[in-house]
């Protein structure tokens, strides 16, 4: 086609801008990394620049079509129960897709109700999954976490797609399966409190990715919302990659789930209370 | 006096009967920006297909597009078959808005890149029709996911009943851009039809949707009706050199009403 050349030329030019600007900027954002209790300050500041949290256990499903990961869901599960002070309780359970039979293209939907009772916002979900020889299931949960290979994890991408628009990028290059994306997640929420979430992980790549996804996607959806530029602290970074140690993460929950914090408070209160919690930043 | 009272008499009448029209003339022109947006350049569609084409349906249905005055034309239509790919598609193919130049004008069109056996295989169109498994569909949607429409991918990744097929058009200042058209290829052909109609004439600029409308046919029903003249009135009317990429709707009602004036005199 005579457009091929054009289509080239953009391509690379693209690829080769970003990895300029990929590699110049790591090694600025090193230098210049914030101090340890701004990055807090970004990584629980959600979009309308407060806080969010559960008020209610959320019960995590894992819908898988290979290995579901047990043991490092329920380590994970275990430590946030165990160990993170005032978090509502968390549970985890599996759901082995290969369940269904045939395609399930076509034949899923998702709904859900929520109401508002002594200021706690309480959602009923129900992912309905249909296959051949009346093979079906009613799942409920509040984090669906999706660890299936790209095609089912696109397919239910598409179907959460309407309560998703803000993540139609991070979709897109999903569905492109480049190399750093492994994953993805959304969470919503009503007042301030986490309500459902959604987690992608592309079941087929390595297991180390796999194993960083589960973790750092999780503790989004507990309120790690966002990234912040550079850390040697948090996985929750834009550019320095993974962390070897998960410590400070999990300081980072114990700080938010402190009863001293409510949904929709300041950042700048989580960031007190982890420099309370941890010594940090005094 | 007799025809002032002619006029007292059935005026009141002659406007409640064209009213509820005229409001779904608007309705379906209207854009999310509030105003009426058209092509302005020919148009190259892309048929992309795992099974039947539909090659013939969509070249008799393009052929009586290009009869509107006004309108730039869809001047090329490439089919593609999804099978010359080997292996998934899934993992080896990209959807992209892309900035070309056709004839020493610069373009913004929809850019589909299969990775295949080693080798790539690009494709280039203002408007790509997926004429395919669902679950194609699906995969398309995702990569176009930041100019789609979520509302539609997700009820017809659903399997909705009532949605065999849905559309989306991306607009810049009013000038349309670039048009995505979803189709399950697993319904009946008479629907597979109505759909490829009903589809591609919203990307056109007939936008909205207008459900159960006595006079505009496009409407996803499973039985085509066989009086398509009001429909193609208001392509004219949008098509019309009076009515400007960026008009309020209001021009293109006025240019319907004349054509319908028009069509009452002769």
């Amino acid at each position: 086609m005579t457009i091929k050349p054009t289509v080239t030329r953009t391509i690379l030019s693209v690829v080769i801008l970003s990895l300029i600007v990929s590699l110049s900027s790591v090694n600025l954002a090193k230098a210049q990394e914030k101090p340890i209790l701004d990055q807090v300050r970004d990584i629980v500041s959600a979009g309308n620049g407060k806080i969010r949290k559960w008020v209610t256990p959320p019960r995590i499903l894992v819908i898988y079509d290979d290995d579901p990961y047990r043991a490092k869901a329920l380590s994970m599960v275990e430590e946030l129960n165990t160990t993170v002070e005032g978090f509502p309780g968390i549970s985890v359970k599996f759901f082995n897709l290969n369940l269904i039979e045939g395609s399930i293209f076509g034949r899923t939907s998702f709904s859900y109700e929520r109401e508002l009772d002594n200021g706690i916002v309480y959602t009923e979900s129900h992912l309905l999954i249909h296959g051949d020889n009346d093979t079906e299931a009613d799942l409920e949960a509040d984090i669906y976490l999706f660890l299936t290979d790209l095609k089912t994890g696109l397919f239910f991408g598409e179907i959460f797609a309407i309560e998703d628009e803000e993540h139609a990028h991070t979709r897109r290059r999903y569905a492109e399966d480049t190399a750093e994306s492994t994953c993805y997640m959304n969470v919503q929420s009503r007042l301030d409190q986490l309500q459902t979430a959604w987690i992608f992980i592309n079941s087929t790549k390595e297991p180390s990715h796999i194993r960083h996804c589960i973790h750092h996607e999780v503790t989004h959806t507990l309120g790690a919302v966002h990234h912040t530029d550079w850390s040697s602290y948090f996985t929750h970074n834009k550019q320095s990659g993974p962390i070897a140690s998960t410590d400070s993460d999990f300081d980072l929950m114990r700080a938010l789930y402190s009863e001293n914090i409510s949904p929709g408070d300041s950042p700048d209160q989580v960031a007190e209370e982890f420099a309370r919690i941890t010594g940090e930043g005094r | 006096m007799n025809k002032l009272l002619l006029c007292l008499l059935f005026v009141p009448t002659i406007l409640s009967a064209q009213t509820p029209i005229l409001d779904e003339v608007r309705e379906i022109v209207t854009s999310d920006s509030g105003t009426v947006q058209k092509w302005v350049h020919p148009i190259k569609m892309m048929v992309m297909y795992d099974d039947q084409p539909f090659d013939t349906e969509v070249n008799a249905i393009v052929e009586n597009f290009n009869k509107i005055d006004g309108f730039p034309g869809i001047t090329e239509v490439e089919f593609f078959d999804l099978n010359q790919i080997e292996g998934d598609l899934y993992g080896q193919t990209i959807f992209r808005k892309f900035h070309f130049e056709r004839d020493d004008v610069p373009l913004i069109m929809g850019a589909a890149v299969f990775e295949n056996g080693g080798d790539t295989i690009y494709t280039q169109a203002d408007i790509y029709v997926f004429l395919a498994d669902i679950e194609v569909g699906v995969l398309f949607g995702a990569l176009a996911a930041p100019i789609n429409r979520t509302v539609y991918s997700s009820a017809f990744a659903s399997g909705a009943s009532n949605l065999p097929c849905y559309s989306n058009v991306i607009a810049e200042d009013n000038l349309l851009e670039t048009g995505l058209v979803f189709i399950d290829h697993n319904k009946p052909p008479e629907q597979i039809l109505q759909c490829l109609y009903g589809r591609v004439i919203r990307t056109l600029g007939l936008q909205r949707d207008i459900a159960d409308s006595d006079t505009f046919t496009f409407n996803d029903l499973l039985e085509p009706r066989l009086d398509t003249s009001a429909d193609f009135d208001l392509l004219r009317a949008l098509y019309s050199a009076r009515v400007n990429a960026g008009d309020l709707p209001d021009a293109v009602i006025a240019e319907f009403e004349q054509l319908a004036a028009q069509g009452d005199e002769e």
